[in-house]
């Protein structure tokens, strides 16, 4: 990707066009990664929450289980004391409310990095972009003007 | 004549034989992502099982059941596994050199058979021109 730019000024107007066609393409995937990844991090942040409210309640809490969106199914807390994760690859671990919410907010962290890390990709390939659409329109007035 | 249609025939197969190699080095491309993605997700477990250590049980989905594990056997399982997927990883990329020199080697053939055909058509205008 870097030799990208080297070789801009032998393209021809409409092997920039491709180019161009295909870097707007990649930035439109990056950006609905972007959003992917900020509904995960959301995602996390409220399971954090969850098990925060957790640490509050005290075992035997009656409560309403929502069995879908309208029936819910009365039980009670069994327990207060520790949460199952799930890890990835099918894995599950169980740790205590600390281990959980330690967990949760860790995922964030890492969610919010790499969503930074994807916006200075996005960034990078806008401004590839912008060069290939100048130098675009500079080859096409250039042919304008000769003919 | 004839040997222009020979030339072009030749030309139709190099270029099949160089697309052949373009879908092999895809194929290489869609495999190597997927290792990639695996070796990702199971590095991620792996950190997490040492971070619980022997403590706190670990539970495998083995289809929809989950199911006790032995901790110690469950990071070895994922060692493995992440072993594994390093072996695939390097396999693909010796792959993916062979087929680009490969590739490399059929583009220059190509293009030098191109030349040759348009030899061969200067050759023949001249021919027409003078008779």
């Amino acid at each position: 990707m870097a030799g990208e730019s080297v070789g801009l000024d032998s393209l021809g107007p409409q092997e920039l066009a491709e180019v161009g066609k295909q870097l707007e393409g990649e930035i439109n995937g990056f950006i609905q990664n972007a959003l992917t990844l900020q509904q995960t991090a959301g995602k996390f942040a409220a399971a954090g929450q969850s098990v925060e409210y957790l640490q509050g309640q005290k075992k035997g809490q009656p409560l309403l289980l929502p069995l879908t969106e309208s029936l819910y199914v009365s039980g009670t807390l069994e327990s207060v004391e520790s949460v199952l994760l799930e890890i990835g690859t099918g894995y599950f671990v169980e740790r205590d409310l600390e281990g959980g919410i330690d967990y949760c907010r860790r995922k964030v962290l890492l969610v919010r990095d790499k969503t930074e890390q994807l916006s200075q990709l996005i960034k990078s390939r806008q401004t590839a972009l912008a060069q290939v659409n100048a130098l675009l329109e500079q080859k096409v007035g250039g042919q304008a003007g000769q003919a | 004549m004839d040997r222009a249609n020979a030339l072009q025939r030749e030309l139709r197969e190099e270029a099949d034989a160089f697309q052949a190699i373009q879908q092999d080095v895809n194929k290489n491309h869609n495999a190597r992502q997927q290792f990639l993605q695996q070796q990702n997700e199971n590095e991620m477990v792996f950190k997490e099982l040492e971070i619980s250590g022997e403590e706190g049980a670990v539970y495998k989905l083995i289809g929809p059941a989950l199911v006790r594990q032995d901790a110690l056997e469950a990071r070895a399982n994922v060692k493995k596994r992440l072993e594994f997927i390093a072996s695939e990883l390097a396999r693909l990329d010796s792959q993916l050199k062979a087929l680009e020199e490969k590739q490399t080697r059929k583009h220059n053939q190509a293009s030098m058979m191109i030349k040759l055909q348009q030899e061969a058509q200067r050759l023949q205008q001249q021919a027409v021109q003078t008779a």
